[in-house]
């Protein structure tokens, strides 16, 4: 409690000096104005598009059907939609850019546009000014804690992820989501082909279901705000509360298993009775040293034979399963009689 | 039966499309712009053969079986505003892998701006594994039974070196084993909802509901015989640990929605939002046959005829609500403020297991009451103080107070002792605050730095009971071999660490050498700090043989400092050629563990290299290698008093990882017709522990069992778990007009799996106590062929 209230003490005298008017901005740029009245949002939708189609052209008489990259078909997406009295024209996004209607005045070529999303025949605008522009219309919500959040200040704008005037934005698409992420998550791509691993790969779940690339409160950009929040949100059957808890399992489900990908299935850390044995060496079995005897009969290594005139046992609390065998209810057992973790 | 109606109702679903298309009037245009501007929509249809089954090959892709499957795909686009069109209405309907039990169908239709409206359905299939079984009994059912005739075990140890138990199992009772393809499916049906009410306020509705069948394979360990008094008393003759695999069913519903109301201004925003969440589990144990008790005739017993009945709890159904408030207000055009707050209520009232015999006792309470309370609080202040430099502050917290009332329980434990455990849920709150700055040296180079201070307690709202003839908690055997571990009754905890501070430090550099060349390096340093109470007291622990020894930390709660290195390299060698590689390594001490984990190590490197030859010819290359280390020390021992009575071990873990692919694309091939894709990809993981005696000045080092003994050698090292996974695709698409495209493609994949797990299990391998299942490694080697027809149209 005392710690919280110098947090907050502390986040108050930066408050008070951040007020302070900025000493430079981003440069400003024309959106339609969120805060207009009710009226103007509901002209006449025909009316809103072609005045929009209009505003388009300036750019699109020259930026046509004929773009090396397909301009156009960002008629085929939300901002494509000019009755829609929010949708942008190409001026909200990359700026009056003034000069360069004008053309080649200089005689050194045609000045950039005032914001250019890539590297062309232009440098790129700065990340931050990229981010701005998208940032003006899509506040809030799932972008709350963009500012400050991991991809912002490794120097990311959404148009590094999101393709704008594609018909299809391969990061909204589950099939095709993981593979823009992997552009630098690449230890993730390793891990998604593992022999354990949840069904990214297969379409079935996306980076998205469980991170917020955008921003969050949570532990590395969950979607929730921790960890066993968002796995519950599928595997509800965890989320308790259990009569008999596991500490580790109530607390953080990634102390154990390791969500992307594992040689151990299923996406465990490691395998029973050594996963278990970084906790527990007092219990029964758990405290004792197992070795290239949990290979079993079969292995080569083991050397099981019979011994002191009986039949050889392989140790069921190493082997296979090993303490799994019996402690069934890792996750948390609701049986009056499971207070060891058995029924 | 719900879930074959939800089949049935796709494939309608779908067949209805089909049937409709046919008579829809399509323009068909070479209008360039059109092409552009509009969506085109395409139905496919095809077939496809799979070589062999394999369950772990069919995992998630539904493709477990051999034989044919269909291949069903479309996506279908409509509305007014396509087109540079006037309006605002947009509809779609898209179908993936409809001829697989995969299928998703999605569809929406909308009046941007105003409103919109989502319907989507995905069947997602698990399989898990093929066992055999003697239990009968559906897949998906929670009883099981055992033909009479099936007989009990006799696990006694024989004096000769026969094998005995259920390393040989009678010819008839071999004959009762059948194979079980153990695998969930879910069935997840989902509506959207969104109305704007003006330029300002939206209000947006998410509800899915997930219909979960099947099972998971799940241990148990179940009993032999026992004439204690106090298993003889309750009726009961359990002794032992006998184990058996069970198919646990996944008969579960789930209900998840998400109602938000949204505002934006110039200067700020919020949302004021519920989430809901109800599971329900259909069944509350799972029972099966105990065919190890020797001590019931297979005529009869006093808990079923022909073998005693046994029982597992299974997931109780519980409930969360969660209101959730969230906004951010500009205090300047270059500062912002944003935050949160969430108030949740997990709760859990399923009635207990009908276990009578496993509670002689009887129950405190017929129902656990559970009640979680989750709190959660953030701020952050953001400013861009100049151009060049950007600040933020911010704060979180997040409470899960666990107000479950709790109670002394009293049970018979698989070996049929009485037991008595007091029940102790764990509360536990995070504060955190982070400072974080971002600053712009030059033009090419930027500098990011951090820090973050977290303050972890957990704690019990119950104190353990004290059992008033012992002084000691309920439970608790503090005989005088123990008494060094609970120290003082007075701070008895029911954690082992009732406080964590961490304290971490981030820094990370970027720059551009040139224009082709960037990079960035970076490095993370943290301290966690662990109070230990040696005071600890859990459910675990409160039995004799339920304790840690003394000075052994768990891995997630100790002391632990953590070192972060990372560096990457981008060069864009030409127009056409990229290369970069990227370095990451760690590592942890756990400073403070004089036993447990010691330390780990994690290393990896990526190099990537893309080539796009010509606007139809792209190629890219990659590598990846990891590599991951941890280290423990252990002590075997049941005296906890200090270090007397213990021998030492340790064992070292080492996970490899090798992975490299190719992706290759030639399009417009024959004249512009035939466009190509073929891929290449490879892994290898692998995975092995060496255990080996470890001794030091207080702890002499465990023997390592180097003859043939009943549990094999405890040192050495385990063999190697080894996945090498490859996969091989080309596919070929043969545009024969704008219209149809006829597609072909082959797959290939082969799995080499050697796990040591599957040993254990094997008929005449496993332990004798142990009925196996026969599983084998997943390995295997698919080809699978198909060919396609695409329609498409505008």
């Amino acid at each position: 409690m005392h710690l919280t209230k110098k947090l907050i003490l502390g986040a108050a005298l930066i408050l008070a000096s951040w007020t302070v008017p900025a000493l430079a901005g981003s440069p400003p740029i024309q959106l339609p104005d969120l805060g207009s009245t009710q009226a103007a949002a509901y002209q006449s939708t025909a009316e809103t598009a072609k005045r929009a189609l209009a505003d388009d052209a300036k750019c699109t008489r020259c930026h046509d059907e004929n773009e090396a990259k397909p301009i156009l078909s960002i008629y085929q997406t939300p901002h494509g939609v000019k009755g829609d009295a929010r949708t942008p024209t190409c001026q909200s996004c990359h700026g009056a850019s003034e000069k360069h209607l004008a053309g080649d005045k200089t005689g050194k070529g045609i000045p950039p546009p005032d914001v250019m999303f890539n590297k062309h025949d232009y440098p790129m605008s700065d990340a931050g000014d990229r981010a701005a522009v998208c940032l003006t219309c899509h506040k809030g919500t799932q972008r709350t804690h963009w500012e400050g959040s991991a991809h912002q200040t490794n120097g990311l704008a959404c148009n590094d992820c999101h393709k704008v005037h594609s018909a299809v934005d391969p990061v909204r698409k589950k099939e095709t989501q993981a593979a823009v992420c992997e552009t630098c998550h690449k230890d993730r791509r390793a891990d998604l082909r593992k022999i354990s691993h949840h069904p990214v790969g297969e379409g079935q779940v996306a980076c998205s279901d469980c991170h917020n690339p955008h921003g969050s409160t949570g532990p590395f950009l969950m979607k929730k705000a921790t960890v066993n929040e968002t796995c519950t949100t599928c595997h509800a059957e965890k989320r308790g509360p259990f009569l008999w808890e596991h500490q580790p399992v109530a607390e953080d489900c990634t102390n154990c298993h390791t969500p992307h990908g594992s040689n151990i299935p299923p996406l465990l850390k490691s395998r029973p009775p050594f996963l278990c044995a970084e906790c527990h060496d007092g219990p029964h079995n758990s405290q004792s040293a197992f070795g290239a005897g949990v290979g079993g009969l079969q292995s080569t290594m083991s050397g099981f034979a019979p011994s002191g005139g009986r039949a050889p046992s392989p140790n069921a609390s190493g082997a296979g399963r090993a303490c799994l065998n019996c402690h069934v209810m890792v996750h948390g057992s609701n049986s009056p009689a499971g207070a060891f973790l058995h029924r | 039966m719900k879930s074959v109606n939800g089949v049935l109702s796709v494939k309608s679903l779908v067949l209805a499309i089909l049937a409709v298309l046919p008579l829809v009037s399509f323009a068909q245009t070479d209008d360039d712009v059109l092409v552009l501007t509009k969506p085109t929509n395409f139905v496919e249809v095809g077939l496809g053969n799979v070589s062999s089954d394999s369950y772990n090959f069919g995992q998630y892709n539904g493709l477990g079986k051999s034989g044919l499957f269909g291949i069903g795909n479309l996506s279908v686009q409509g509305g007014d505003a396509y087109g540079q069109g006037l309006g605002t209405r947009l509809w779609s309907i898209d179908g993936t892998n409809l001829g697989t039990d995969i299928r998703a169908v999605d569809a929406s239709i909308r009046d941007q701006g105003r409103w919109m409206v989502g319907l989507n359905f995905t069947q997602q299939r698990h399989d898990i594994a093929d066992f055999w079984t003697p239990l009968q009994g559906a897949m998906g059912g929670n009883a099981f039974t055992l033909p009479e005739a099936f007989g009990t075990i006799n696990t006694a140890r024989p004096s000769t070196p026969t094998p005995y138990g259920t390393q040989v199992l009678t010819p008839e009772q071999v004959g009762y084993f059948h194979k079980v393809n153990v695998h969930t499916n879910r069935y997840n049906t989902g509506i959207t909802f969104g109305y704007n009410f003006n330029r300002q306020w939206n209000v947006q509705l998410e509800w899915n509901h997930i219909e979960q069948s099947g099972a998971k394979q799940i241990g148990s360990g179940t009993d032999a015989n026992n004439l204690s008094a106090a298993a003889t008393l309750a009726g009961y003759a359990p002794g032992g640990e006998r184990i058996q695999m069970l198919m646990n069913p996944t008969d579960y519903t789930t209900d998840n929605v998400n109602v938000a109301m949204n505002w934006a201004g110039v200067k700020g925003f919020f949302t004021v939002g519920y989430y809901g969440s109800r599971f329900v589990d259909n069944y509350s144990s799972v029972s099966f046959p105990n065919p190890f008790d020797t001590g019931h005739s297979p005529s009869g017993s006093l808990l079923g005829a022909p073998y005693p009945v046994d029982a597992l709890s299974t997931p109780p159904s519980n409930d969360f609500s969660q209101f959730n408030f969230s906004g951010g207000y500009n205090l300047s055009p270059t500062t912002h403020l944003v935050g949160g707050y969430s108030y949740g209520r997990n709760t859990q009232n399923m009635g207990y297991v009908n276990q009578d015999q496993m509670v002689p006792g009887g129950l405190p309470v017929n129902s656990l009451h559970g009640k979680v309370i989750m709190t959660h609080a953030d701020m952050k202040l953001t400013n861009q103080t100049t151009r060049d430099l950007s600040l933020s502050a911010g704060i979180d917290y997040n409470e899960h107070d666990n107000q479950t009332p709790a109670y002394t329980y009293t049970f018979l434990n698989l070996g049929g002792d009485p037991q008595t455990s007091f029940s102790i849920p764990l509360s536990y709150k995070t504060t955190q605050g982070k400072l974080g700055g971002d600053y712009r040296i030059s033009s090419n180079q930027r500098l990011n730095f951090g820090y973050e201070y977290e303050n972890k307690r957990r704690w019990c709202n119950t104190a353990v009971p004290i059992d008033p003839a012992t002084g000691n908690p309920v439970g608790a055997e503090l005989s005088g071999t123990n008494t060094g571990y609970f120290q003082a009754v007075a701070v008895l905890a029911c954690v082992a660490v009732p406080k964590e501070e961490l304290n971490k430090f981030v820094v990370n550099y970027r720059g551009d050498a040139t224009d082709a060349l960037n990079f960035n390096v970076g490095y993370a340093y943290s301290d966690r700090s662990s109070t230990v109470n040696p005071a600890f007291y859990s459910p675990l622990q409160a039995n004799s043989e339920g304790y840690e020894n003394y000075n052994y930390q768990a891995f997630f709660d100790g002391s632990r400092r953590q070192n972060m290195a990372k560096a990457g390299v981008n060069y864009q060698a030409t127009d056409k050629l990229n290369l970069s590689m990227d370095l990451r390594g760690t590592k942890d001490e756990y400073y403070d563990s004089i036993m447990g984990v010691q330390q780990g190590e994690s290393s990896s490197v990526n190099l990537d290299l893309a080539y796009q030859v010509s606007e139809k010819t792209s190629a890219s290359v990659y590598a990846n290698w990891q590599y991951r280390s941890r280290d423990m020390i252990s002590a075997s021992g049941r005296d906890s008093v200090g270090t007397a009575g213990l021998t030492g071990w340790s064992n070292n873990l080492i996970d490899k990882g090798q992975a490299f692919g190719f992706d290759l694309r030639h399009d417009g091939l024959m004249h512009g017709k035939l466009d190509l894709r073929a891929n290449l990809s490879y892994s290898l993981d692998t995975t092995r522990y060496n255990t080996q005696s470890y001794a030091t000045a207080d702890i002499p080092g465990v023997t390592c069992a180097t003859t043939p003994g009943n549990s094999g050698y405890n040192c050495g090292s385990t063999p190697t778990i080894r996945s090498e996974l490859m996969r091989a695709g080309v596919t070929g698409d043969y545009h024969i007009d704008n219209h149809s495209t006829v597609g072909v493609g082959y797959i290939f994949q082969k799995l080499n799996s050697n796990d040591y797990y599957y040993n254990f299990y094997q008929l005449g391998f496993t332990g004798t106590t142990t009925m196996p299942t026969n599983q084998l490694s997943p390995s295997y080697t698919e080809n699978v062929v198909f060919v396609t027809y695409r329609y498409n149209f505008m």
